[in-house]
């Protein structure tokens, strides 16, 4: 019982921690706009592409491990897809930021 | 023996392990029906697609040539970017229509396919925009 309500916890604070996430990178391109900066240059969008590309592949691996735990997570169909799709935008947000913490390596 | 030759005898032995994996887990019965079909069709794409961009890797390394450049990182990054979006959508679809598929793993298994379908329909999309 402790355990289910945990995973809830923990899926509500990854799904509230998105939409920060998200309202953060709004706020940063609003206030770029205001003093006439760019939103996006050609070293954010490499980024950008570097992040999302090195998570694509990762989530390959994600849908793998959660196809093979399927059947012991005993989860439903819409759920098992959900945390599917929060864990490639997790997975994206990590990798997004830590690329832009250690910058662009070849 | 060089690593490229290696690579290409590692995607012929795992393409055909997938298969054969594949054909007996459906207990050979309904194989080439359906659904089945589709996932054993793309399994056999996905599996030449990386024989073939192996092989080409080879012979472009056979013939002196550097076979990773700024040009093809970047069409990595972007085909990346462009299948990782899409592939969103398509978990998206696959979400809207679960539905229609007979069990959890092949709904699974389904989208991991088309995701690579995917990115490799992408990678071709952005080369050909570059190149032109």
């Amino acid at each position: 019982m402790l355990d289910i309500y945990n995973f809830i916890i923990m899926e509500k604070f990854i799904i509230i921690f998105i939409a920060v996430l998200g309202v953060f990178v709004m706020f940063r391109r609003l206030s770029s706009i205001k003093k006439g900066e760019p939103t996006a240059d050609e070293l954010s969008s490499l980024i950008l592409q570097k992040a999302s590309s090195l998570s694509f592949y990762l989530s390959l691996y994600l849908w793998v491990v959660l196809s093979y735990f399927s059947d012991s997570l005993q989860l439903e169909t819409d759920q098992l897809i959900g945390y599917g799709i929060i864990g490639m935008a997790l997975i994206f947000t990590i990798t997004w930021s830590i690329i832009k913490l250690l910058g662009l390596t070849k | 023996m060089k690593k490229n030759r290696k690579t290409l005898l590692i995607i012929a032995f795992l393409t055909l392990l997938v298969v054969l994996g594949f054909i007996i887990i459906t207990n050979k019965t309904n194989v080439f029906k359906g659904l089945n079909l589709l996932i054993i069709v793309i399994i056999l794409i996905v599996g030449v697609i990386a024989f073939i961009s192996a092989f080409k890797k080879d012979q472009e390394e056979k013939a002196g040539l550097t076979t990773e450049d700024e040009l093809s990182n970047l069409i990595k990054y972007k085909s990346g970017y462009h299948a990782y979006l899409a592939s969103m959508y398509m978990w998206l679809f696959i979400f809207l229509f679960k539905d229609k598929f007979p069990d959890v793993e092949t709904m699974l298994g389904g989208g991991i396919l088309m995701s690579s379908l995917i990115a490799y329909i992408s990678k071709v999309i952005v080369k050909k925009r570059i190149n032109d």
